[in-house]
């Protein structure tokens, strides 16, 4: 076998493994064992003897083993395979000897790749995956020359460039086209979402701790018209707290039916608009993160929930990348149903009530009194990490307020609800997303774990007011390059990962100036059309080609039309036997009685000299099929 | 439309792909479509590369006639391309009778390539080669396709001609030359043989045209006339390896009569070769032995035989022609050869 091939085949495994190991998801002994196949490959390049039939038999039988057990440990049969591949490239690379081997490698390293594919959704995968087409599509052209017998490759090195091309272009291509579904038949991605805290029905007090320090990008988002940061992202409410967490005790969620593209809510839309384009990762919660008050959200699915706080939900937690657009308005909400839900107070915390009082002794209206409060605390109090915890006992709240006098969002905008609801004012407490970091070179958002954020909503005047007592943390910036990245990453999520049926219709919009095609209703997308028309012409080709008998002769069509003369003859009572001469089927025909003599023996003639004359004669040819067309119409 | 047959391999990418649309589907992961686009583009790019490598090839194949069984020989196969793009690894495949392939990896575009095959051996017969057949699986190893061209050329393999000197020593040859016995006085007439072209019609010969439902000519004696009749015979059911033999010990004894001058005439059980001499005579009566087959005993002139020497070459006892063993100057028996 060419050293070339081998050296390939080398890449390929590497690929695929390499593939899998970067998902993060594999336990780092299956990734040491992995490599081994450099070693193995090297021993091969150095036409080193591979190794004995029996000791890869050996290896492969305790491979099952070592995958059973490991099955049995972590209950995971994907992951256990993904395992398993590594270690079969690795002994594989130990056995390649026959130019089919090389075969089994790239088979398994597609395998590897598709397994990836399910655990990682990262732009590394992006990367790996185009060397994999690129090495993946060099390694089978080799494989056809090896398997022609060709032990050089040099003459074949420009088309094999051309066709790697190619083949990156039409990869493109049918990506883009093939048809998508709005969600998945019947089976779920592997995908796994990134776990957070905050947004269920129950946050614990204290939990945004650990997801300040996470710098994880759960969200990017591109605003339109943007009058710069920071922008708060509304997530859900919380009206309940017991002095160790916060609860929402509502439930008053309702079904909202998409009318059209979109799911359109009942708000005037009178004012400032804007338009927000949100990606936001699989993360553990099915809440629709909002920007203002929307009036509009184009999401995918046939329905979404939302509730009487203005919040709004997904119809489960998404496995995947979840692409929404929201069109908002500058607007408060002015529901006050439950209102007194939202005046619930802990029993045990009666200081927040007497330093209410205090601070807010010479304000007359409620909103003076909210903003002294604010303040107070934005003044009095420092943004830390590191609040600590009352080791007397005592609650969180009290040992905020009275003797740590630092903490974080939560802290601040736990007390400034107790506060508010301690002099009768209704407040709750909103958790979401602060997003402050704009990549200026994609002209979006990033929003980060640590971005995660909780503030006030007050009801003061009838209207629901948001107030953030909150002191600004430091914003570190990031280094350009990593900036870069980062919209390298957006792009990828935006237009791999996330693309959707709606991008094809974009795409088809730019490309063709038309999106859908209007016959009557519902309007139905060209896509749809397209597809349908091309597996038509498959099928006819393929209806073509089994009537031929795969070989179309230049006779096939002739023989066609005599053929089925034959059958019609002995359909008509005409004695047509396998042996029957073209005089036999003639004197048949006429006996029969049903066909024109002359037509038939026109037919005959032009059968006989366009079949066995070895000549091609266009006017016989089209006498023939006139006359094959007139004895079809009896 | 060519016809296409996906390899071993080819079959496990299609069901691989076939799953991974699947999956694609089902799970609705981008990523998982990304790979089946590569799949699904490489199966295309397979078939369509493959069928744009076959479209304006010709090819021509010639062989140096004539050919003779199990001696070796050499087609020259010619590869034209007529395309604006060269081509890639193309074999020609030959037919059964001849079997192999053969294998050009590169075509330049518009140029011509020339290749050689050596066909080490090749039973006696007529074999017609309507198409020939092309194959290309470039550019990957999930398919092959074919395409047949016309070609509609004859290949005549004639029986093995062997050395038969020893066996015509043993054979009493009233009328060889060995004693210089001439068998007609010279500008009488001789026989009645097949026309050839250019020939004087004043010597055709009319009767003989009208019996024989081809051309005749008379042929009048020099004076110096041999005339030697090879018969063949083709009736009776034996074994095929001693058949093939009697056929050979036939031909060579009609190439070794050829060459000596004499007119000879090929008597078998279905077909006479009228006496004749020179190389296009030789041809027809091998033509004649290339595609001969063992038939029944009707249609067995067993009664033509009335001048010159006739030499039998038999390969059973169950004879029809055993009645005139007796007239032939020599009877082999090809079972003992």
């Amino acid at each position: 076998m060419p050293g070339t091939y081998k050296l390939f085949t080398a890449l390929v495994a590497l690929i695929g493994s390499v593939s899998l190991v970067s998902t993060g998801e594999i336990n780092p002994l299956f990734s040491v064992i992995g490599a081994g196949l450099l070693w193995g490959y090297y021993r091969a390049l150095r036409s080193y003897p591979s190794l004995p039939k029996w000791a890869v038999g050996t290896l492969t039988s305790t491979t099952f083993i070592i995958f059973l057990i490991n099955l049995y440990i972590n209950r995971d049969i994907f992951i256990s395979v993904a395992q398993m591949t590594l270690i079969f490239q690795t002994i594989k690379s130990f056995d390649i000897k026959d130019p089919w081997d090389p075969l089994q490698v790239f088979f398994m390293s597609l395998l590897q790749l598709l397994m990836a594919s399910e655990l990682t959704t990262t732009i590394y995968f992006g990367i790996i995956f185009v060397v994999f087409v690129i090495f993946f599509v060099i390694s089978i052209v080799l494989g056809h020359f090896v398997k022609e017998g060709q032990g050089t490759f040099r003459p074949y090195r420009k088309p094999t460039v051309l066709i790697t091309i190619i083949t990156i272009i039409l990869t493109i291509a049918f990506f883009v086209s093939l048809p998508r579904f709005r969600s998945s038949l019947w089976g779920q991605s592997f995908s796994k979402g990134i776990k957070t805290t905050g947004f269920s029905e129950k946050v614990d007090f204290g939990s945004f701790e650990e997801l300040k320090l996470d710098e994880t990008v759960v969200m990017r988002m591109l605003i339109s018209p943007d009058a710069g940061g920071p922008h708060y992202l509304r997530g859900m409410t919380f009206d309940y707290f017991d002095t160790s967490a916060w609860h929402d005790t509502l439930k008053h969620t309702r079904r909202m039916f998409r009318t059209s593209d979109d799911f359109n809510i009942d708000v005037p839309a009178d004012a400032k608009k804007y338009e927000a384009e949100i990606y936001l990762e699989p993360i553990d919660t099915d809440v629709i993160f909002i920007f203002k008050r929307p009036y509009k959200i184009d999401a995918p699915g046939f329905f979404m929930r939302s509730d009487n706080a203005g919040s709004f939900y997904m119809k489960q937690k998404a496995s995947k990348r979840f692409f929404y657009k929201l069109y908002s308005i500058d607007g408060y909400y002015y529901d006050n149903m439950d209102i007194d839900s939202y005046l619930q107070f802990p029993d045990n915390i009666l200081s927040v009530k007497k330093m209410t009082e205090g601070i807010t002794a010479n304000s007359a209206d409620n909103l003076k009194k909210t903003e002294k409060i604010k303040n107070y605390l934005i003044s009095n109090y420092t943004y830390s990490l590191s609040a600590g915890k009352p080791s007397d006992g005592s609650n969180a709240i009290e040992y905020f307020l009275l003797k740590s006098k630092k903490g974080y969002c939560e802290h601040f905008a736990t007390t400034m609800v107790l506060m508010l609801r301690s002099i009768n004012i209704p407040a709750r407490l909103v958790t979401g997303f602060l997003s402050s970091q704009r990549n200026d070179i994609g002209n979006y958002y990033l929003v980060r774990q640590s971005d995660a954020h909780s503030w006030v909503e007050a009801f003061i005047d009838g209207r629901w007011m948001i107030f953030d007592p909150t002191p600004q943390a430091d914003i570190s910036r990031k280094p350009p390059l990593l900036l870069f990245l980062d919209m390298m990453r957006l792009n990828w999520n935006r237009y791999i990962v996330g693309f959707s049926s709606y991008d094809q219709k974009q795409a088809a919009n730019y490309l063709l100036g038309f999106s859908t095609i209007k016959i009557g209703l519902p309007a139905i997308p060209y896509v749809n059309i397209f597809f349908a028309v091309l597996v038509m012409l498959i099928l006819f080709f393929i209806y073509r080609s089994k009537r031929n008998g795969y070989v179309h002769s230049k006779y096939a069509d002739i023989s066609a039309e005599y053929i089925r003369l034959r059958k019609m003859v002995s359909r008509y009572g005409g004695k047509i036997t396998p042996s029957s001469t073209t005089n036999d089927v003639l004197r048949e025909a006429v006996n029969a009685g049903r066909f024109n003599t002359e037509e038939i023996k026109r037919f005959i003639g032009c059968y006989r000299f366009l079949r066995f004359s070895g000549r091609s004669d266009k006017v016989l040819l089209k006498d023939f099929l006139r006359s094959a067309k007139a004895l079809k119409k009896i | 439309m060519s016809n296409i047959r996906l390899t071993k391999e080819g079959k496990r990418f299609l069901i691989a792909v076939a799953l991974i649309g699947l999956a694609s589907v089902n799970t609705g992961n981008n990523l998982i479509y990304l790979i089946f686009s590569m799949m699904l583009s490489l199966l295309f790019i397979s078939f369509i590369i493959a069928s744009v490598n076959l479209r304006k090839i010709e090819v021509t194949a010639e062989f140096e006639e004539p050919l003779y069984a199990n001696t070796p020989f050499e087609i020259r196969v010619a590869f034209h391309n007529k395309k604006i793009i060269p081509s890639y690894s193309i074999a020609m495949l030959f037919p059964l009778s001849i079997s192999g392939e053969l294998y050009v990896p590169v075509i330049k575009k518009g140029r011509s390539r020339e290749k050689f095959y050596n066909v080490l051996t090749m039973n006696r017969g007529r074999y017609l080669l309507k198409h020939l057949k092309l194959r290309t699986g470039f550019p990957f190893v999930f398919m092959n396709l074919y395409k047949e061209i016309d070609y509609g050329k004859e290949l005549i393999v004639y029986p093995r001609i062997m050395d038969v000197s020893s066996l015509l020593k043993d054979i009493p040859l009233h009328f060889s030359e060995r004693e210089g016995m001439r068998i007609t006085t010279g500008g009488d007439f001789l026989l009645s043989r097949e026309y050839v072209y250019g020939e004087e019609s004043k010597n055709i010969d009319w009767k003989a045209t009208a019996r024989a439902q081809k051309t005749m000519v008379k042929e009048f004696s020099m004076g110096d006339e041999r005339l030697a009749t090879i018969i063949l015979d083709n009736s009776s059911d034996v074994n095929e390896v001693v058949f093939e033999k009697a056929v050979s010990i036939a031909a060579s004894l009609c190439t070794v009569f050829v060459e000596r001058d004499y007119y000879v005439r090929l008597i078998t059980c279905g077909k006479v070769i009228p006496f004749g001499k020179g190389r296009i005579h030789l041809f027809k009566m091998l033509d004649i032995l290339a595609g001969i087959r063992i038939l029944n005993a009707a249609g067995c002139p067993v009664d033509e035989l009335t001048e010159g020497m006739n030499i039998l070459v038999v390969s059973s006892e169950n004879l029809v022609f055993s009645g005139i063993a007796s007239q032939c100057a020599g009877v082999i028996d090809a079972r003992y050869i």
